[in-house]
């Protein structure tokens, strides 16, 4: 898999993906989330991280299953900024997502 | 090719307290007693039994003189006055959170490897072990293995000359289960949310938990941090590089299957380069072995001079007839494990018993295994981000690379922290 090709990959559609019902098919769009992300996050890459943080707060702030909208949550722990930490500060009440949430505000807060 | 899940958990005689003698009783607790965990009990001087699954419990209790305290809460083992020492065999999520509330709590521990799952963890063992003054031994046995202890000899005495290059061959992860079992709820034995505790929430399932829980990243990792922590534990000591200090460069490739849950890769490849000294260290998952002496996984240790292999190196270990034949000149380097005749793995018991007895570092301490997990640590990063990175252990950060710093540590869910309980 190419990562540089990845970097601006369409979230949305991969949480569609990964959302359905054939176990292969939403693996490997979690794994391209996945590697789309961290691409994104290589270093001199300020403007891919930053619209692959906005496209991962969206996915975790939408209607789609839990662990779609954790995943989304894990990954945005990793390449988030504090604005979008603010972003999803509501979620850390939501009942299921909760700890993630709160996960994801903690690993960006703690960043050096 | 013998079945590395079987050879994973063998279990080592078990030898009692009794042995030692009345006035060198230490008292016990166990922690996680299903798998390796088992191997560690005490029966005849066991005050406490712990484990999330009731079968595991019920089946350990079994093998304990008396009634022992049985908990699924390792916090009730750790207020226990009259415990002196525990023995960690949870899966890895939880190693370094016990580890380190253990020594809190004035125990001496030996816990199983792999170490821990993140840098933040592995410097809070070696911080609770020094500041609360305990012994902590971890379960990379090849340390008491005589046959790595042959090889550790052969090298660090000068035999093959500087060592520029060893290269480690491993098969794959496993495989195994139906590829993407249904979830179901956590069977009536199994405190499900116990056994997640500190990692991110998943759902039950048969095949990412017991054993299995080695294939997925939050909670295993895969052989490279599994088997790793006792082959590069090995490479380490060989090599006289317990005390790395220099920054490492690592990247590693690898690939998971489709067809199963597993998200660690199944097959992975992985180069650290090091500095004063220059050498390089390969981990290939599947890697070939040496026709010389073959085996199952080892490691060939390319020299200026000469070459050496080791295969295995926990408690079952081989290497060359010029290694095992080898002595030691007077005053040169000269590796001592637990002289008693008994299997690896009590050998390793043995140093730990004794060490707290006298106080001294275990043969297989903290604060060597954490400089060794650092290496399986980092080459998982490594493998997440998709790029070369380089580590310095002086530091103990990634050198210009903000988001690979973000892995060092994982947040926990609520309530647990390395803080305390």
């Amino acid at each position: 898999m190419n990562r540089s090709t990845l970097i601006y990959a369409d979230f949305g559609k991969l949480a569609d993906q990964m959302s359905g019902t054939d176990p292969v098919s939403s693996k490997a769009a979690k794994h391209e989330m996945e590697v789309s992300t961290h691409a994104s996050a290589a270093p001199g890459q300020g403007a891919a991280r930053a619209k692959a943080a906005k496209a991962l707060v969206d996915v975790a702030k939408s209607n789609r299953p839990r662990l779609v909208r954790a995943h989304a949550l894990r990954l945005i722990g990793f390449v988030g900024s504090k604005a979008d930490a603010a972003a999803v500060a509501g979620l850390t009440k939501h009942p299921e997502l909760g700890q993630d949430a709160k996960i994801a505000i903690k690993r960006i807060q703690t960043a050096k | 090719m013998s079945n590395p899940a079987k050879s994973a958990i063998g279990f080592p005689t078990y030898v009692p307290q009794s042995a030692f003698g009345a006035n060198d009783r230490i008292v016990y607790g166990h922690i996680g007693v299903g798998g390796m965990g088992s191997s560690h009990i005490v029966g005849d001087s066991c005050a406490a039994l712990c484990d999330v699954d009731a079968n595991h419990l019920a089946s350990a209790a079994k093998r304990v003189q008396g009634k022992p305290m049985l908990t699924d809460d390792y916090r009730r083992v750790l207020d226990r006055k009259d415990i002196d020492a525990v023995t960690i065999g949870t899966p890895d999520h939880w190693h370094a959170i016990m580890a380190v509330h253990a020594c809190m709590a004035g125990k001496d521990v030996y816990s199983e490897k792999p170490v821990c799952k993140t840098i933040e963890e592995g410097l809070a063992m070696v911080n609770a072990a020094r500041r609360y003054k305990r012994i902590m031994q971890i379960g990379a046995q090849g340390r008491s293995n005589p046959k790595v202890a042959a090889a550790a000899n052969y090298l660090r005495n000068g035999k093959a000359g500087d060592i520029k290059k060893v290269v480690i061959w491993h098969p794959e992860n496993l495989s195994s289960g139906s590829g993407f079992e249904t979830p179901s709820n956590p069977p009536s034995h199994m405190n499900w949310d116990m056994w997640l505790g500190p990692i991110p929430y998943r759902p039950y399932t048969a095949e990412t938990c017991h054993f299995h829980f080695r294939w997925m990243m939050d909670s295993g990792a895969g052989f490279i941090r599994d088997r790793g922590n006792h082959a590069i534990s090995c490479v380490m000591l060989l090599t006289g590089q317990d005390a790395w200090s220099s920054p490492v460069t690592v990247k590693a490739t690898g690939k998971t299957n489709p067809n199963r849950i597993y998200d660690a890769p199944q097959s992975f490849n992985v180069t650290w380069k090091f500095r004063n000294p220059e050498w390089t260290l390969e981990w290939n998952q599947p890697g070939e072995a040496n026709e010389r002496l073959e085996g199952e996984w080892g490691a060939t240790y390319y020299g200026t001079k000469d070459d050496l292999i080791l295969t295995g190196g926990d408690g079952g270990a081989d290497t060359e007839p010029k290694a095992i034949d080898y002595v030691p000149p007077t005053g040169g380097f000269k590796h001592e494990v637990e002289p008693d005749n008994v299997d690896v793995t009590e050998k390793h018991r043995r140093n730990w018993r004794k060490c707290i007895k006298t106080r001294e570092l275990p043969v297989s301490d903290i604060g060597i295994q954490y400089k060794t997990i650092i290496l399986p640590i980092i080459a998982n990063i490594a493998y997440v981000v998709g790029r070369e990175l380089t580590f310095d252990p002086k530091t103990n950060r990634f050198i210009n690379d903000e988001e690979a710093n973000r892995f060092l540590s994982d947040p926990y869910r609520e309530p647990w922290s390395l803080k305390g309980y």
